[in-house]
């Protein structure tokens, strides 16, 4: 009788996969979410509650941050006013679901572009560039990644396998901890679980700036990248209009509002709209 | 991209990886929850009111904090005191704090269904308090105690998963990794459930064939 019932618990889980296929399939969806969002007279927004300054949550407990504020832009494009939005706070895990599952129009969450995720959802071009930074403990009297490569320390990363590889590229041999959200990882390095943690550049360079006990190491880990909007995929109307509003952020007629967002949370300009200078007028 | 049941099949060998942390932790505070629930059912029970107040003082707080909330406490707690334990060492002492404070309450719940007349039969015909409680109570209280532990032995080995949080590499830590790389989440997840629903029927199991081999026939 008991495996009976587990048996059905089984075939039950098994129900809800295949029903979750047939909600997922594209060619079930009808008309676009765009069409939805504007109906509903509301944006749904995926986020992080604890990844400053990009998205964390004030003493006030307000939701607040980089990424928040493009968010709400998005929201005065679309329907006229910034406060026509509501934030789902995920984890580090749990931003791929809340986009798929239809919990949320779109996700921006101090997320990197990386190809395989690129197949679960879709990103639009990045809003802004990121790098990979190690913040570490004064107190370790460590100045360079080379140093930090030491069975002595320990780094802390955050629940994502490019954290595992990039550790494994450049610091094979210091120990590590993972966490799942970057509030923790910096917990771990303040608390003195970990020497130091990896993490977005503006990220380490804001805890760096706010922390006199720890400091940001000069070198970059790896490449520049790029982090973007993402939502589920399949929905072209929605990810062209998504994509359009990053280009006009960046580099078209919004550049004004992105110019205002930018020097708030990172205290210096954007990129320049154009790497040529015949685009400014002197 | 649709439900992919192929990825199932494929994320076994990683979640397998975990499996080791995840039995080993589930084994582990099960037993010790199990033996801390002694000292603290008889501080319970104890005839000293400082005693009993001490011991009611820590039940109530363990039991109504969450287990996470003691486990942050334990692991950033311990290494701001200068003596930072492993991840998984944090959880286990949490997981034995908060679970053996609800396995004393089984076990007082147990000895005094018990009725008191047992007691008194057995002082009557000449053994004392000590063998009396040993030899006519405990194992009669042993048998009415072992379905609500087996109980509780599943939610020990579901909150195993807790310590996930604590960068400690478990079934649960494996899935969200994998999660992450994938974002297949659907997929992972079902995986994950089967896993854990696997351990906790085999522990039933085992519970419920000591409570066979226990039972007595009448």
């Amino acid at each position: 009788m008991k495996f009976a019932s587990i048996w059905k618990m089984v075939c039950a889980l098994g129900v809800m996969g295949a029903v979750s296929t047939a909600a997922m399939s594209p060619a079930v969806a009808q008309g676009s979410r765009l069409d939805e969002i504007v109906k509903r007279d509301k944006l749904l927004v995926a986020t992080f509650g604890t990844a400053p300054p990009f998205c964390f949550t004030d003493e006030k407990g307000q939701l607040v941050g980089f990424d928040i504020d493009i968010a709400k832009l998005i929201a005065k494009y679309l329907l006229g006013d910034e406060k026509k939005i509501e934030f789902i706070t995920v984890t580090s895990e749990g931003r791929w679901p809340a986009v798929n599952s239809g919990r949320a129009d779109f996700g921006i969450a101090s997320t990197t572009v990386y190809p395989d995720r690129a197949l679960r959802v879709a990103f639009t071009r990045p809003y802004i560039d990121s790098g990979i930074s190690i913040l570490v403990r004064k107190d370790a009297k460590v100045d360079s990644v080379a140093g930090l490569n030491d069975a002595k320390f320990t780094l802390a990363n955050l629940s994502n396998p490019q954290m595992i590889d990039r550790q494994k590229r450049f610091m094979p041999n210091v120990k590590v901890l993972t966490f799942d959200t970057p509030s923790a990882m910096f917990l771990a390095v303040k608390s003195g679980q970990a020497t130091a943690m990896q993490m977005d550049s503006p990220v380490i360079d804001w805890y760096a700036a706010n922390n006199t006990d720890l400091k940001s190491l000069p070198e970059n880990l790896g490449n520049v990248q790029g982090n973007a909007i993402f939502m589920k995929p399949g929905d072209f109307t929605t990810w062209l209009w998504l994509d359009t509003v990053v280009q006009e952020l960046i580099a078209g007629s919004r550049y004004n509002d992105y110019v205002d967002v930018y020097k708030k949370w990172f205290g210096r300009n954007p990129p320049p709209q154009r790497f040529y200078s015949a685009a400014e007028k002197k | 991209m649709p439900f992919d049941f192929t990825l199932i099949g494929r994320t076994v060998p990683v979640l397998a990886q975990g499996l080791y942390l995840t039995l080993a932790l589930s084994a582990l505070a099960i037993a010790l929850s199990a033996l801390w629930g002694l000292p603290v059912v008889l501080g319970l029970m104890s005839r000293f009111r400082a005693v009993t107040v001490g011991t009611r003082t820590y039940v109530e707080i363990v039991r109504n904090t969450p287990v996470l909330v003691q486990m942050y406490f334990i692991f950033f707690g311990s290494s701001i005191a200068g003596y930072p334990l492993s991840g998984f060492t944090a959880g286990l002492i949490a997981l034995t704090l908060q679970n053996g404070a609800y396995i004393a309450e089984i076990y007082r719940a147990g000895i005094q269904s018990i009725s008191k007349r047992q007691t008194e039969a057995g002082l009557a015909i000449g053994l004392t308090p000590g063998a009396a409680f040993r030899i006519v109570i405990l194992p009669q209280a042993l048998r009415k105690v072992l379905p609500p532990l087996a109980n509780q032995g599943v939610v020990i080995i579901k909150d195993t998963a807790l310590v996930a949080t604590l960068s400690v590499a478990e079934l649960t830590f494996q899935a969200r990794l994998l999660a992450d790389r994938t974002a297949a989440v659907y997929e992972i997840f079902l995986t994950l459930a089967l896993f854990y629903i696997a351990i906790t029927s085999a522990f039933a199991a085992c519970m419920r064939l000591l409570e066979w081999r226990l039972r007595v026939v009448q």
